[in-house]
């Protein structure tokens, strides 16, 4: 009886491993798919149209800042020198303890406004509105608002004080890239039906035939994220790529490679793209709106938001897609110590529980097709359960071990087996990102990073599982999450401190 | 071979492809990355030519309408025995230069193009099985104006590749000396606001050389695309012989196509339409209300300067009462209205004072 369960569990153990490697050879394909035709349409000239065009849309760019002091000055230098031709800086000062309310006020010489606000979405108490008396920062708007003990409600605030139709959601310490918003925007401007026009409607006022538009409504546009953490930063821009030095963040760049490139760039060739990272994302602020924007009780508030946003465009029965480009446009500053590493991921994990419970109406439901039937059981086997899986296996090999029934040869394949696989992902997810860009100067930055991926396996991804875990567990017994500060380095000390140490 | 001997096989075949397919994804990077530092060799190589030897003669005939561009001999040797990367480079550092400059400077710039024979570079493009390269072909002597034949643009609108139909519609409108908008009437697949982008784009390098009625596909058009990017095009030329069938549109049951039809009046300052657009205000929906105001600002009549301070005064729609306050404001700091809004309720005079010192 207990050798039948053993063998049913070791079948069962290998089965989802290899259906998650099989599923990991297809995202690679499709993600190559994707990346190449991304470098087929988006030649440097092409996208030239839309950055000196009357007709581009207005974008909203909404950052959320809390004890920015830091780097605050920098951050919205940088946001300001966008390569755009219609756009507003919008920073929301989350009831701040610091001085960053302070120096934006200094340094911008802003003046409070009386800004005609509407509450479309709820949030905490707005205090005041500022604009810059002197025109070269007309773009800017800085709100002061009452901590709403999170990004989710700072950027609420945001939406509802924005004036065009799209917000790009980003936080403060991030760079962007000069051309973030028009690389963004174009897959909304270019989306359109696969299939050719043959519906026809007849509109009886005027007596003649229009054809139906099917075209899709892109509803939000993501790019990859990358580390900054050893990067050079001058006044807001980066003048030299480089890997991270230290251990944790340098193995988070190797995931966020592989996470944006293999899986993203792969969701988004099928439209079934899961979630817009909260570090960046272009919405469609008239559907962000309508399902009341980002919620502030939510650990994950951009897969809350994406998912309520997918959703109203499934039941009204509007078509509609989501977007990833495989170019890397925002850089931000990972967490360098395992405390706050931990609260990162723990956070992360009871975000993605917290998602499967609010949303499991949408679980293997046929009417809300792509999203029931690939996105959300996706993240429930393969991003929800794994890590307990994982767990699982482990305890059974122990156990293996113990009762003396292990075969040592096999279990050294089998391990063999996941090992290579998954540095094999990783150096693909390497080779597709120099694929599209190549920001590393030096070769053997490149090939370092290949190589973090040999110790990831035995490093990074016990301490992932383990704080999935962690998250779980918390979640279960529903202890309080404490969000914490980031403890950021600072762009404007990173220069002189390379310098240093060379 | 048992079925355990078997299985732990395949896995060790996997195990071994992977290790394999490791080490060809370092040696691919190893590639790209050398191929990257020889193509920046080559475009600095390539940098100084052009600006020791090709920018010289472009700066000094810049704004001349009669210049007589001439390269000399041993640069033409150069780039003779050059490849097809760097001729590649060539054409795209031209086409950079080309986005800056109009009129005569882009005149010089195409002989250069034409006279460096990178033209027939673009040709060849035009005649490659691959979609992508006979998009980038279209893209390059549209861009820098080497005309080509109607015929030999027309058999990409038929393609399955929407890319490749959209680059051929922007040519086609680039060069056809008769109807530039004649693929209008053929066209079976929604147009993107991408591709009105790059239509405005060459309206505007080519201000004198396109002009087309729009009217008919505006009234005829079976493709809504096709009818808002046409009232898009009329409100931007100016073509005042479109407003009668824009009006026509007025009375469709779909929102959008009307909001546009407002708008594109509005452009066109269709005054005679003044009242039938107050008339209609009610009973439409926001975004059709906005474009009503919107179009009202732009006629600058007595009649709708008075609707447009009524309807400040009587809004409660928070988008409408911000939409016309900007209007207002607009009117007033170009002095085109005197109004004293001193008798408004406190929260409005605070709405107008906000669009009035801040925008």
């Amino acid at each position: 009886m207990i050798q039948d369960i053993i063998d049913v569990f070791q079948l069962f153990i290998f089965s989802y491993s290899s259906l998650t490697m099989v599923i990991y050879v297809i995202m690679a394909v499709l993600s190559y798919k994707g990346i190449m035709l991304y470098r087929r349409k988006n030649r440097e000239h092409y996208t030239q149209n839309v950055i000196s065009s009357p007709l581009s849309p207005g974008i909203s760019v909404i950052a959320p800042a809390y004890n920015e002091g830091l780097t605050i000055i920098d951050n919205v230098y940088a946001l300001m020198h966008l390569n755009y031709p219609l756009y507003e800086v919008i920073i929301v000062n989350d009831g701040s303890t610091d001085d960053t309310l302070e120096k934006l006020v200094e340094h911008f010489e802003l003046k409070e406004v009386d800004l005609p606000y509407n509450e479309k979405i709820k949030t905490k108490a707005v205090k005041r509105f500022f604009r810059s008396t002197n025109r070269a920062y007309e773009k800017l708007l800085v709100i002061d608002k009452e901590n709403g003990k999170g990004k989710a409600d700072a950027s609420n605030a945001g939406i509802n004080a924005s004036k065009f139709d799209y917000f790009l959601c980003t936080d403060v310490d991030c760079i962007l890239h000069e051309d973030t918003l028009s690389r963004l925007m174009r897959p909304i401007l270019d989306e359109k039906s696969r299939s050719r026009l043959k519906d026809i409607q007849v509109i009886p006022d005027t007596g003649y035939i229009h054809v139906e538009n099917n075209q899709r409504r892109v509803i939000a546009v993501g790019a990859p994220l990358r580390m900054i953490n050893s990067s050079e930063v001058d006044n807001g821009v980066i003048t030299r790529f480089k890997p991270p030095h230290k251990v944790l963040p340098r193995f988070q760049e190797l995931e966020y490679i592989r996470a944006y490139l293999l899986s993203k760039m792969a969701w988004s060739s099928i439209n079934c793209v899961p979630n817009v990272s909260g570090g960046l994302g272009l919405f469609d602020k008239h559907i962000a709106v309508k399902v009341g924007g980002y919620d502030p009780r939510s650990f994950a508030e951009d897969i809350d938001m994406v998912t309520r946003m997918s959703v109203y465009m499934i039941q009204n029965n509007h078509k509609y897609a989501i977007r990833y480009i495989p170019v890397s446009l925002c850089w931000t500053e990972g967490p360098q110590t395992l405390p706050v590493f931990s609260r990162q991921r723990v956070r992360w994990a009871r975000g993605l529980i917290q998602i499967m419970l609010l949303h499991r109406h949408v679980l293997f439901n046929f009417k809300f097709k792509r999203l029931g039937l690939i996105v959300f059981p996706y993240n429930f086997l393969f991003e929800f359960l794994a890590p307990i899986f994982e767990v699982l296996g482990l305890l059974f090999y122990i156990y293996l071990i113990v009762i003396g029934a292990i075969n040592w040869e096999n279990t050294f394949t089998l391990l063999a087996f996941l090992y290579m696989f998954s540095v094999l992902v990783s150096s693909i997810a390497v080779l597709w990102d120099q694929l599209i860009e190549r920001h590393y100067r030096k070769t053997s930055e490149v090939i370092g990073l290949c190589l973090t991926a040999f110790a990831e396996p035995f490093i990074y991804h016990p301490l992932i599982v383990f704080f999935s875990i962690k998250g779980y567990i918390q979640s279960m017994f529903r202890q309080k999450l404490v969000w914490g500060n980031m403890q950021r380095k600072g762009f404007a000390s990173q220069k002189s401190t390379v310098k240093n140490q060379a | 071979m048992t079925v355990d001997q078997t299985f732990i096989a395949v896995i060790q075949a996997i195990v071994a492809t992977s290790f394999i397919g490791t080490f060809v994804a370092y040696v691919v990077i190893m590639v790209l990355r050398f191929r990257t530092a020889k193509a920046k060799r080559r475009q600095d190589k390539l940098d100084q030519l052009i600006e020791d030897r090709i920018l010289p003669q472009f700066i000094q005939e810049m704004g001349n309408e009669s210049a007589h561009v001439s390269i000399d001999q041993a640069v033409l040797d150069e780039l003779a025995l050059m490849d097809k990367r760097n001729r590649q480079t060539l054409i795209d550092t031209l086409i950079r230069l080309r986005w800056h400059v109009a009129g005569t400077n882009a005149l010089i710039l195409h002989r250069i193009y034409v006279l460096l024979g990178l033209n027939l570079d673009s040709l060849q493009k035009m005649k490659s099985r691959k979609w992508y390269r006979n998009v980038q072909g279209l893209h390059e002597l549209t861009l820098m104006d080497y005309a080509i034949s109607d015929i030999d643009i027309l058999r990409f609108n038929l393609s399955e590749e929407s890319e490749l139909r959209s680059a051929a519609r922007s040519a086609f409108m680039r060069f056809s000396k008769n109807e530039p908008f004649r693929f209008f009437d053929e066209v079976r697949d929604p147009l993107s606001i991408w591709e009105l982008i790059g239509f405005f784009r060459i309206l505007e390098q080519s201000r004198d050389t396109v002009k087309s009625n729009f009217a008919n596909w505006i009234r005829y058009s079976r493709n809504k695309t096709v009818v808002i990017c046409c009232m898009k095009l009329a409100a931007h030329e100016q073509s005042l012989e479109a407003i009668d069938s824009i009006e026509g549109l007025l009375n469709v049951n779909d929102h959008s196509l009307r909001s546009h039809a407002i708008n594109a009046l509005g452009h066109l300052r269709a005054v005679h339409t003044q009242e039938t657009l107050i008339k209609m205000y009610p009973n439409q929906p926001v975004d059709c209300q906005c474009e009503i105001l919107f179009s009202l600002g732009m006629f600058r009549t007595t009649r709708s300067m008075e609707f447009l301070t009524e309807q400040f005064q009587s809004a409660f729609d928070f988008e409408i009462e911000n939409h016309v306050a900007a209007i207002l404001a607009r009117l007033v700091r170009n002095k085109q209205l005197a109004w004293n809004p001193l008798h408004l309720p406190s929260r409005k005079q605070r709405i107008l004072n906000y669009y009035l010192h801040e925008q």
